[in-house]
């Protein structure tokens, strides 16, 4: 029989894990850390990464990581205004760094259905769920859209500069969201004939093809989050 | 009787004046394999969401006239239940996924239907096989070329075990390898039984697998064939009702008259390469001016990134020179690549200020001009996405002649157009070639190539395999290409990997 | 035959689409502005502006009820899991069914409730700075314990009270213009080419 292979699935983490994860870290993040479990978490997030095999993001994030640091080292340097701003620019990249490694991590291990069957387990709404699996489909779309459409622009000699985007703000905007937006609407509305076509939005219940369910290392990933929450918040 | 239409009228909207079908009636059998065929806008495609349902859930309009699918009435039933039997395949592969996975996505329609799971694999697991799809399975799709979408796509509806199918222009985004295992799969289909019904303009694929061409005119159907009927009609008469070529071994190149210039375009050990792996390594090549250049190869032979390259889009190593050599933003201020997807290159309000956009005067003389060389004089006031996809591409190409464009590129710019639209691209080529230096066309079109290029440039992996004219000797090269030659299994990245496991 | 006026699959697909656009664009704005200090303050102005383009669209392709409050409901969801705090689920919300019933007077179609609607929509926005108001002093606790002293004193000196509403009242005054900006290009474009 086919199957998922479990190549993909390394460590392997329920979608609804990873969103109560996104939420822990997140609250981590606004009631502020301080450098150590700043860092903690910042390794607790890179172990996460690396277990599911995301090596070069983890590279990248790191090299951020440390690039930072080394400018907040410099801050002192500086004369006192900029050392300032100059601190406060670089510790908010250090805090939003396990965010936007937890969004990484979120947007590229978690599949369609598997989202869908999460948020069905929630009790979601057609209305709610319909809406939140077509974001996930269409990020990689606008991005594909824009970037053919930045070369279009290029070519013109209308490109996104910071000149025009100055001189002209008004134009350019309209330069880019009207054939962005027309295109994605086309493209939504072939979207959506297909689907209904295949019985999307169908009375029946739906069935699905992947499992989802927590298992210990959900559990054991939520514990230290979990944990690392309760420091925090009580430091 | 599978489908039946009785009298059936459709127009799209509130106004009833204006109809898209009129009076259709027919008998398709179990089993049998039906095209509808005509220039864009006859009205083949109404008549394919008349049978999907499509119409009236998704588009409204007035209606008379009896429809009957397997003992259904689309019009009267919910287009869930008509989705348990009737599966649809569109022409543009980019927008009909649903997921980003193809596991999911040939499991979609079963899951909506509320399948179980176990069943799902199963039929999965048959419906790969049948198909030969096994190095498809667990892709991400937007990692696939357009003809793998679409052999998933056909999968997805097998998957659901429809009766019917219903394709419309499904090779009209397809290169002609694939248009090949398109040919297969609709084989396939139709040894199982399934009816499958076409709406399509280009028909050599398949003249061995239908049993009836239906010819549509201006929303009626006017003519019935079967294949030896059709074929015994005269190729004039099959050009003027919007077909292609029946048998791609029968075209023969036009005539046509071209001047190589002394200047030219030199690329001396041009490279580009994604991370470690060039995907373009051009050691020399020259084309001199005045020569209109086909750039044809398989999915992934580099010819998008070549052509990317010399517009100056990429920055690739090595040296394009004209009397010297050209810097990447030297190339873009000389050059324009008409989009195959044209919608994301129209930024304004109407033509006539597409045109202005860059080259601002005080009279529009030469925009006249431009516009009337290409037949769009008429729609100077129209917005420019109000237009046919052909059209839009013609006006993509006026705004490129009128800021002086040295050298003009297109990428697959006949794919979805009819005999008509694909002569006068061809003519529309002509034209422009006495205001620039150099045209360089990406293309799968060998109708289209014989039509309008004088040379050929064959990309594989990267590397330049041939160059050459399109003189007898050429086209017998070219014929080779298109109608024999996709049996090089292409390399391919996997992500996931299907597993067989038994039991 | 379903009813026409009722939000269809079809329909949530349109507000998927919609909200993913808006939401890239509130993203790339929250990069390029989120941080610089004290910039970012200003941060919902351009998204306000040109919110109003894809949003007069949106209501133009599904001028049927419950669609802002579906699309403020994706927004909250989204915002909620990213914020990290209780103002992210609640106030995109809280001002979707207003701008809904506000809308809803017009019948999605009069353009001065249409309007209206866009100013008060465009509020949700607020749902990340309110912290600084309405959880003052651990705000302001936690944050002096992580950035230096001085910048949290201009934070606070930059604070009072009135600029939450002075931020309320600039998201209205940019997201009216916005909404100017919308129709326009909706005209100029998309009617002329009869997508809508």
């Amino acid at each position: 029989m086919l199957t998922y292979v479990a190549d993909n699935r390394r460590f392997w983490l329920d979608p609804r894990t990873k969103g109560l994860l996104l939420l822990i870290i997140n609250i981590i993040v606004f009631q502020g850390s301080v450098g150590w479990n700043e860092s903690l978490v910042f390794g607790f997030m890179a172990i996460l990464l690396g277990l599911n095999g995301l090596f070069l993001q983890l590279l990248g994030f790191g090299a951020i990581y440390v690039v930072v640091m080394v400018v907040d080292g410099v801050a002192g340097f500086f004369p006192e205004m900029l050392g300032a701003v100059w601190t406060v620019f670089s510790r908010m990249i250090h805090v939003y760094l396990p965010f936007l490694m937890m969004v990484y991590l979120l947007i590229s291990t978690t599949k369609i259905s598997e989202l869908v069957v999460a948020l069905e387990s929630l009790r979601m709404p057609k209305c709610v769920i319909i809406p939140i699996t077509v974001l996930f489909r269409f990020f990689p779309t606008v991005r594909e859209e824009w970037m053919a459409i930045n070369k279009a622009m290029k070519l013109r000699g209308i490109g996104l500069s910071v000149r025009n985007a100055l001189t002209k703000p008004l134009t350019m905007l309209e330069y880019i969201f009207v054939p962005l937006l027309f295109s994605l609407v086309k493209i939504g509305e072939e979207l959506s004939a297909a689907a209904l076509t295949r019985g999307l939005g169908s009375d029946v219940k739906r069935t699905h093809l992947v499992e989802i369910g927590f298992c210990l290392r959900d559990w054991l990933v939520l514990v230290a989050a979990t944990l690392m929450l309760v420091v925090t918040v009580f430091n | 009787m599978m489908i039946e239409f009785k009298k059936v009228s459709f127009g799209y909207g509130e106004e009833k004046a204006d109809y898209s079908l009129i009076d259709a009636s027919f008998k398709i059998r179990k089993g049998e394999c039906v095209v509808f065929c005509g220039q864009s806008g006859c009205g083949k495609t109404t008549v394919m969401r008349l049978i999907n349902g499509l119409i009236p859930t998704y588009y409204h309009g007035a209606i008379r006239g009896e429809v009957c699918v397997n003992g259904l009435n689309p019009q009267k039933v919910k287009i869930q239940e008509v989705s348990k039997i009737v599966g649809s395949v569109f022409q543009n592969p980019r927008s009909q996924f649903f997921n980003l996975d193809t596991v999911d996505e040939l499991a979609f329609g079963c899951e909506n239907q509320g399948i179980a799971p176990p069943e799902i694999w199963r039929r999965i697991e048959k419906t790969v096989n049948l198909f030969q799809i096994k190095d498809l399975v667990g892709r991400n799709i937007f990692n696939l070329s357009g003809g793998e979408k679409q052999k998933v796509a056909c999968a997805s509806v097998h998957a659901t075990m429809s009766e019917i199918f219903v394709l419309d222009e499904p090779s009209s985004n397809l290169d002609a390898g694939t248009i090949k295992d398109l040919q297969k799969i609709i084989g396939i289909l139709k040894k199982e039984g399934k009816t499958v019904v076409i709406a399509e303009h280009r028909l050599y694929y398949l003249m061995d697998l239908v049993d009836r061409f239906y010819y549509m005119e201006n929303g009626k159907i006017v003519a019935n064939y079967n294949k030896e009927e059709l074929k015994k009609t005269d190729a004039i008469k099959r050009g003027e009702m919007g077909l292609r070529a029946l048998d791609l071994m029968d075209l023969t190149v036009c005539a046509r008259k071209y001047k190589s210039r002394k200047e030219k375009v030199t690329f001396s050990k041009v490279q580009y390469a994604y991370g470690s792996q060039n995907v373009l390594d051009i050691k020399s090549l020259t084309i001199p001016y005045g020569q209109t250049v086909a750039v044809i190869g398989k999915n992934g032979a580099g010819k998008s990134t070549f052509v990317e390259c010399f517009c100056g889009l990429k920055g690739c190593k090595g040296t394009i020179a004209a009397e010297k050599p050209l810097s990447c933003k030297e190339r873009i201020k000389n050059s324009y690549l008409v989009m195959q997807d044209v919608n994301r290159q129209l930024f304004t309000e109407s033509v006539m200020e597409e045109l202005l956009l860059t080259r601002k005067s005080a009279d529009t003389v030469n925009e006249e001009r431009i516009l009337a060389e290409l037949d769009l004089t008429f729609a100077k006031e129209l917005h420019p996405m109000s237009l046919s996809g052909g059209q839009k591409q013609r006006v993509a190409i006026a705004s490129a002649l009128n800021c002086k464009k040295k050298y003009l590129v297109f990428d697959e710019p006949t794919s979805g157009l009819d005999y008509c639209h694909m002569l006068r691209m061809a003519r529309a080529i002509e034209e422009i070639k006495k205001e620039t230096k150099l045209v360089i066309i990406i293309t799968h079109d060998l109708e289209f190539i014989l039509k309008c290029c004088s040379h050929v440039l064959h990309l594989e992996n990267g590397v330049v395999q041939d160059y050459y004219a399109t003189d007898f000797e050429g086209v017998k090269k070219l014929k080779d290409f298109f109608i024999r030659g996709d049996e090089v299994v292409e390399k391919r990245d996997w992500f996931i990997q299907a597993d067989r496991i038994s039991g | 035959m379903e009813k026409r006026d009722k939000l269809q699959v079809k329909d949530f697909i349109t507000v998927g689409i919609f909200t993913t656009i808006y939401f890239i664009v509130f993203m790339v704005i929250q990069m390029f502005m989120g941080g610089i200090p004290i910039v970012f303050l200003l941060m919902p102005l351009p998204t306000a502006l040109i919110g109003g383009i894809i949003y007069m669209l949106y209501l133009a392709k599904v001028p049927k009820r419950g669609a802002i409050l579906l699309m403020s409901t994706i927004l909250a969801l989204l915002l909620g899991m990213m914020l990290g705090v209780w103002t992210g689920f609640v106030i995109p919300i809280v001002c979707g069914l207003l701008a809904e019933l506000v809308t809803g007077i017009g019948k999605y179609r009069s353009f001065k409730w249409n309007l209206l609607g866009y100013s008060i929509f465009s509020c949700w926005m607020i749902c990340g700075y309110l912290p600084y108001w309405l959880m003052r002093d651990l705000w302001f606790e936690k944050t002096a314990a992580y950035y230096e002293g001085a910048y949290v004193e201009a934070l606070k000196a930059l604070t009072p009270l009135w600029v939450l509403f002075a931020m309320i009242l600039a998201i209205m005054v940019v997201a009216f213009f916005g909404t100017l900006l919308g129709k326009k290009i909706l005209k100029k474009h998309f009617v002329k080419a009869g997508i809508v």
